[in-house]
């Protein structure tokens, strides 16, 4: 487990992406996603090219196929390019310095992982994305939905049947200073992260927790299991009511709007 | 960790609709211009080795020819789209201050202008799918003042009246807006952002925000139009304020 002794580096979560030599891996995924792209679709063309009119019919049908075919060759590729370098060095937890070993091969492992995610989202459908991070080894149940946000492709495991809103962070890296810091980030089974929230590296998150919008977990949180956390960070944790009990709630605190519905819902009740 | 589905990562240049109806034939007329390079660059290519009979060469180079195509089209558009701007220019200079929000506002109509100019060439970088010659790049020609290793690829930066310093890290997903609208006044101040200044992910930097040298903005923060952050001091909140030195 990473200890910080500095409670304000938690607040901060900055991430950047560093172009350097490390983004040619991407060039070579690219040139042999089309290559293969090209050598399966030549028999099509030749065809064409001989005259059979009637197959111009299958085009879209191949533009469509070589799209899947592209993303799928270049995972491949990325994948195997991911074997070799975590064989190198094994991806690891913790703190690490700028220009050390471990900063060096987090941003391999970032631009490897670039494109296939790039050309994944860029598909019309791009919920597909989910067997992709599957590949890469990110733990995702049944039923996860996080083609909208911004997800780490390594060191974080989602729970069946979850669900991300739209710009969502889950990051399992930050950079801070001249510091990176990798962490696992768990989050559990029916949990609903929402809008415009950013998951910070290590948060742990139980069973059936609600994530409100517009929030910040700390570094190395743990939120309660049946229970919405909101704040930047979250600190206020509220449990979780029924659209009735909450209409109840509000009512008696003198909201207007909620006052009359619950009036006219118990004079309902008396003819009845 | 590419971006969201539903957000393309072009600078932001939004136009108003009544001045949109009026000019849109500038936009094809970009778009078709910014084309006609790429179509030279094809015939040459396919009477090259096609027509005179080298056709494995042809299958051969076709992934660098996609490669060549998309800067093609980069650099065209860019040019293209430079040369309408510094038309525009001529005409009614950019300038910051406070302006009505209304077409008949030479500021605010020749404004709405340049971002319908832009908008192209600025789509186009934002979805390359290569990390070279990106947002950057195209913002450093339409006159932003870029310092280097600064990364600033994956947030909205709008395309004038910004300088931003050496070794900036700007977090995913943040905007630096040097423009605003409050009811029906517009304006635009210029944003400075000094050198090693480090920026959470969901910054937002409003108009004639001052960030000074070293300073740090915590993540899901914004500034106040005008707010000046000091030098090596820490921000953070809604909007951002001073907070403890970290022991």
């Amino acid at each position: 487990m990473v200890q910080l002794k500095n409670n304000k580096i938690q607040i901060i979560s900055t991430s950047g992406i560093f172009k350097d030599k490390a983004s040619f891996f991407l060039l070579i995924e690219f040139i042999c996603g089309i290559f293969i792209v090209i050598y399966t679709s030549l028999w099509l063309i030749d065809y064409l090219l001989q005259g059979f009119w009637i197959l111009w019919l299958l085009v879209p049908l191949s533009v469509y196929g070589c799209l899947y075919l592209f993303t799928f060759t270049t995972t491949f590729i990325a994948f195997l390019l991911l074997r070799l370098v975590n064989k190198i060095y094994p991806p690891k937890e913790g703190i690490f310095e700028r220009d050390s070993k471990g900063w060096k091969f987090w941003r391999y492992r970032y631009w490897i992982t670039y494109l296939p995610l790039w050309s994944v989202r860029a598909l019309p459908l791009p919920w597909l994305d989910i067997a992709i991070y599957r590949i890469f080894g990110v733990k995702l149940g049944r039923n996860v939905c996080i083609y909208d946000g911004w997800v780490d492709p390594e060191f974080i495991t989602i729970g069946d049947h979850t669900m991300t809103s739209l710009n969502t962070i889950i990051h399992s890296h930050l950079i801070y200073n001249d510091k990176l810091i990798i962490q696992h980030v768990e989050i559990g089974k029916n949990c609903i992260i929402g809008p415009q929230t950013i998951v910070s590296p290590g948060t742990i998150m139980e069973e059936e927790t609600i994530l409100g919008a517009n929030s910040i977990t700390k570094i190395g949180q743990l939120l309660e299991g049946g229970k919405i956390h909101v704040g930047i960070p979250a600190i206020k944790s509220i449990p979780i009511l029924s659209i009735e009990e909450s209409e109840k709630k509000l009512a008696k605190l003198g909201v207007d709007k909620y006052k009359k519905k619950q009036e006219g819902k118990i004079q309902e009740e008396k003819k009845e | 960790m590419s971006g969201p589905t539903s957000m393309k990562l072009a600078s932001p240049t939004p136009v108003d609709a009544r001045i949109r109806k009026k000019y849109l034939i500038i936009y094809f007329i970009i778009i078709f211009l910014s084309f006609i390079p790429l179509t030279i660059f094809e015939n040459y290519y396919f009477t090259l080795f096609w027509v005179s009979g080298w056709t494995w060469l042809f299958w051969l180079l076709i992934p660098f020819n996609i490669i060549a195509g998309i800067y093609i089209i980069l650099f065209s558009s860019l040019i293209v789209s430079k040369i309408f701007i510094m038309i525009v220019n001529l005409i009614h200079k950019p300038k910051e201050g406070i302006f009505q929000r209304d077409i008949k506002d030479k500021d605010y109509l020749f404004w709405n202008i340049r971002n319908l100019i832009k908008k192209w060439p600025l789509y186009v970088a934002g979805t390359n799918p290569l990390p070279w010659l990106k947002n950057k790049f195209v913002l450093r020609i339409f006159g932003v003042r870029i310092g280097k290793n600064t990364s600033c690829d994956q947030c909205w930066i709008s395309s004038e009246f910004i300088t931003i310093g050496n070794n900036v890290i700007c977090g995913i997903s943040s905007s630096i807006l040097s423009y605003g609208i409050e009811m029906d006044k517009f304006y635009i101040k210029k944003i400075n952002i000094g050198d090693n200044v480090e920026m959470g992910s969901k910054v937002v930097l409003m108009p004639g925000t001052q960030v000074g040298e070293n300073a740090k903005i915590f993540a899901h923060s914004y500034t106040l139009p005008g707010q000046i952050l000091e030098v090596n001091k820490n921000y953070g909140g809604h909007p951002a304020k001073l907070l403890e030195e970290s022991k």
